[in-house]
């Protein structure tokens, strides 16, 4: 079967998803799968689509427990930190007793890389607007780092990320660099705007570590299925980790 | 070389429901079969035991799912999944789409528009289909033939796995049943593998030149005809001769 080294699972929080998959099958080696469901977050981050995207994650996740998941990854840092970060591992472990299969969220993925890659001194570039900015630092300060900066160019609703050039990522991370230079890793936050190819160059241009939230959570997914390949062209999480 | 100062989709940006609770198989093949620049948008559906408010419920998500695709900017939306698409009767899916699509100024089709089209660019007429489901999904295939796609059903081969393992599938499972379906009805111009969310599309060639016969899949199909109705008009070889001749 094409899954025949490791089947992913990933609840993916957009109602519609396009950029993930693509990066996935990038980063992935042969044999690793992917299987997507799309959930309930809009154009709008509300309670109520965090609250039915989590819902919705529970059962997308018994789904493919049934369909022989190797790992279920629950997505969205803002789905999962709307249930607290502290209780995210007990979610976790007790999910996975009931299907049968290993859980994780994005959000523990997202942490392990940036202790990992040894960030002290987290700046962050986003797209769902200035007014997300606080959100983002609050975010970072609840996985435990200092969160030095945070930039969000003129908002790009979530459900046209598909429509964000590659080049953007590296433009942002060279004018957070610029605007915070104590910076030690640079985290694209949200899993499902063009960041993969701009990980190398930023890492090597601005001598920092980074994260992307989508990076982290492939990377996690594979050692979390026991895949332990070391992969070039995204990074030192993947490169050394 | 990735070129940074371009979106993914940069030749086109396909929107698809996918009637299914949780895809895998599907981005795969169409990232095997569309060209460079060709993205998907995908919305995965509720799909459960096809009761008729589990399949209205899909379809309820689906209308909704495609007015979300064209705010996001999709060059074309495709509603998966034939059971759903004709849920409101055979002949309501051509009005549906015109409907919808006036309403969201954005082209729509659907699976099952795609592989009409299909079956007619083929020439097919006498058609055996090989499904991935248990025998009991027979009568609905053979009607399905018949009836919706107008065309002379000689038989069908049901592979007896389910939704939930479809992703255990080998490709050599397809093969394999192809040839026992075209052994069991020689008199077949055309073989019809249904449901695109199985590993199919490495058996389309193969059994075309061992047996002189045209081979049609969903997601071949349906991934032809996005990029033909999205003026995508490469020829792509390796995957039959839908894909590689028209």
């Amino acid at each position: 079967m094409y899954g025949h080294r490791a089947r992913i699972g990933y609840c993916s929080p957009p109602f519609v998803t396009e950029v993930f998959a693509y990066e996935f099958y990038k980063m992935a080696p042969a044999g690793v799968t992917l299987m997507i469901t799309t959930l309930e977050v809009g154009n709008e981050y509300t309670k109520q689509a965090f609250d039915g995207s989590y819902e919705r994650s529970l059962a997308a996740a018994r789904a493919m427990g049934d369909a022989g998941a190797d790992v279920v990854v629950l997505g969205g840092n803002p789905v999962n930190q709307s249930r607290g970060v502290e209780n995210l591992s007990k979610i976790c472990a007790d999910l996975a007793a009931e299907i049968g299969t290993r859980v994780i969220t994005s959000t523990q993925a997202q942490k392990e890389a940036m202790e990992l890659l040894g960030a002290k001194k987290v700046a962050t570039a986003h797209m769902a607007g200035p007014h997300h900015v606080e959100r983002h630092h609050e975010q970072m300060r609840n996985m435990g780092f200092e969160s030095v900066g945070v930039i969000s160019p003129t908002r790009h609703k979530l459900l046209h990320y598909g429509k964000i050039d590659e080049g953007e990522a590296m433009k942002l991370a060279r004018e957070l660099k610029a605007k915070w230079p104590e910076t030690d890793c640079i985290h694209f936050a949200s899993a499902h705007w063009p960041t993969a190819f701009a990980i190398d160059p930023v890492e090597r241009e601005l001598g920092v570590s980074v994260m992307t939230s989508q990076q982290a959570i492939v990377w996690k997914a594979l050692r979390t299925a026991g895949i332990d390949d070391r992969i070039e062209g995204f990074g030192r999480l993947f490169r050394e980790f | 070389m990735t070129d940074m100062n371009r979106i993914r989709g940069y030749r086109a940006r396909i929107g698809y429901t996918v009637a299914a609770v949780t895809t895998e198989v599907y981005p795969i093949d169409w990232y095997r079969v569309v060209p460079d620049g060709v993205s998907l948008m995908m919305i995965t559906l509720p799909l459960g035991n096809r009761s008729k408010e589990d399949v209205e419920n899909c379809y309820r998500i689906s209308i909704e799912g495609a007015k979300t695709m064209a705010k996001a900017g999709a060059d074309l939306v495709v509603l998966g999944g034939l059971p759903i698409n004709i849920s409101k009767g055979d002949d309501t899916v051509d009005g549906l789409m015109e409907n919808l699509s006036r309403e969201i100024g954005v082209r729509v089709s659907s699976s099952a528009a795609a592989q009409v089209a299909a079956f007619r660019a083929l020439g097919s007429k006498k058609v055996v289909t090989v499904h991935p489901f248990l025998p009991d999904q027979n009568p609905r295939h053979e009607r399905t033939i018949r009836e919706f796609f107008g065309l002379t059903p000689v038989g069908e081969y049901a592979g007896g796995s389910s939704l939930a393992a479809l992703g255990t599938l080998p490709p050599a499972r397809a093969l394999e049943w192809g040839r026992a379906a075209i052994a069991a009805h020689p008199d077949a111009d055309t073989i019809y593998f249904g449901c695109p969310h199985w590993s199919v599309i490495d058996a389309i060639a193969p059994l075309e030149q061992e047996f002189g016969v045209r081979v049609m899949t969903s997601l071949q199909a349906i991934a032809w005809h996005s990029m033909r109705l999205a003026g995508v008009d490469d020829r792509v070889p390796g995957y039959g001769r839908l894909l590689s001749e028209h």
